[in-house]
């Protein structure tokens, strides 16, 4: 009977001892978020025609989007790929990109800057953000002393930095 | 004194280990490994007006033996993550079973491979790691997490 007794118990404390065992893996998984900064334009603009001394021409067709994770303020810049002819100006207005949040637009400022280097605050204190399609007003404006010209063209670069 | 103990009840004991030992082999083959650890996930582009752009990872396998037809896979995290940080392990299931697709880790056991109904050893099982971060989360540093897969009974 001993015997018996014996022999059971083995065979109890073997499955016990093997059901415990290897039933889990595991994994160590690495990960890790960069500063991610992020702007494009929705496409160029319509050509801006205006007259010396005449009317401003407009126009509000295009947008921009941009992305930010960063806690630390960031803004976005523009400058123009070379000098307006004289007499002439280029204006953009970048609107707000957050409404009431704490990004703030510097409204319409007319482009001088013509590197980086020299680039203009257009959206200043813009922190964690994700803004998409919002509006690019454009304004060209010649005055009396604009000599004729036609078919300028300008680069105008932003920059969230 | 001598006793001599009976053949008759040497047999039964014999058997008696033998149907117990036959019991507890099907439990105790039932395992799960995995080939390796991934790759390191790492957000860091975002496509201007939307959320960072998500990674992923499918560069680990999986093998499980299963030895009933109620088990089943879960798995599970060892801390949090971060705010705003998601993390979803989507694991290719065993024929038969069903994958519970991309599924968001949390410290609590999630099932991510439903119950696999006829017993076996299934190998190469794909797993994909997944990570999202909104730009709430911010940048974040190197971190690890661990993750557990368990094959359990389903209750």
């Amino acid at each position: 009977m001993k015997l018996i007794r014996t022999l059971s118990v083995a065979a109890l404390v073997l499955g016990v001892a093997g059901a415990a065992s290897a039933q889990t893996a595991s994994q160590d998984v690495t990960f890790s978020v960069t500063d991610v900064n992020t702007v494009a334009v929705s496409a160029d603009p319509a050509e801006l025609s205006a007259a010396a001394g005449g009317a401003d021409a407009t126009n509000s067709a295009t947008t921009y989007s941009v992305t930010t994770n960063s806690a630390v303020a960031k803004k976005i810049t523009g400058y123009i790929s070379s000098a307006m002819p004289t007499g002439t100006t280029l204006s953009v207005n970048l609107a707000d990109p957050d409404a009431a949040g704490g990004a703030a637009s510097a409204g319409a400022v007319i482009l001088t800057g013509t590197t980086s280097g020299t680039a203009q605050d257009l959206v200043t204190a813009i922190t964690q953000l994700d803004a998409t399609a919002k509006q690019i007003t454009y304004v060209v404006h010649a005055g009396v002393t604009a000599t004729a010209a036609t078919s300028l063209s300008r680069t105008v670069t932003y920059t969230i930095q | 004194m001598l006793r001599l103990i009976p053949p008759s009840r040497i047999v039964a004991a014999l058997l008696s280990f033998a149907a117990l030992a036959m019991c507890a082999a099907p439990v105790s083959a039932q395992s799960i490994a995995v080939s390796g650890d991934p790759g390191a996930l790492v957000v860091h582009t975002a496509t201007a007006g939307l959320e960072p752009d998500p990674v992923s990872d499918a560069t680990t396998t999986y093998v499980v033996t299963t030895t009933s037809a109620i088990q089943k896979i879960v798995a599970r995290l060892d801390a949090p993550l971060p705010n705003g940080v998601t993390m979803t392990l989507q694991a290719a299931a065993p024929a038969g079973a069903t994958s519970r697709g991309a599924v968001a880790l949390t410290t609590a056991d999630q099932e991510i491979v439903g119950p696999v109904p006829t017993p076996g050893t299934y190998t190469g099982l794909a797993i994909v790691y997944t990570l999202t971060a909104t730009v709430k989360a911010g940048p974040v540093p190197t971190t690890a997490r661990t993750v557990t897969l368990s094959v359990v009974a389903e209750p």
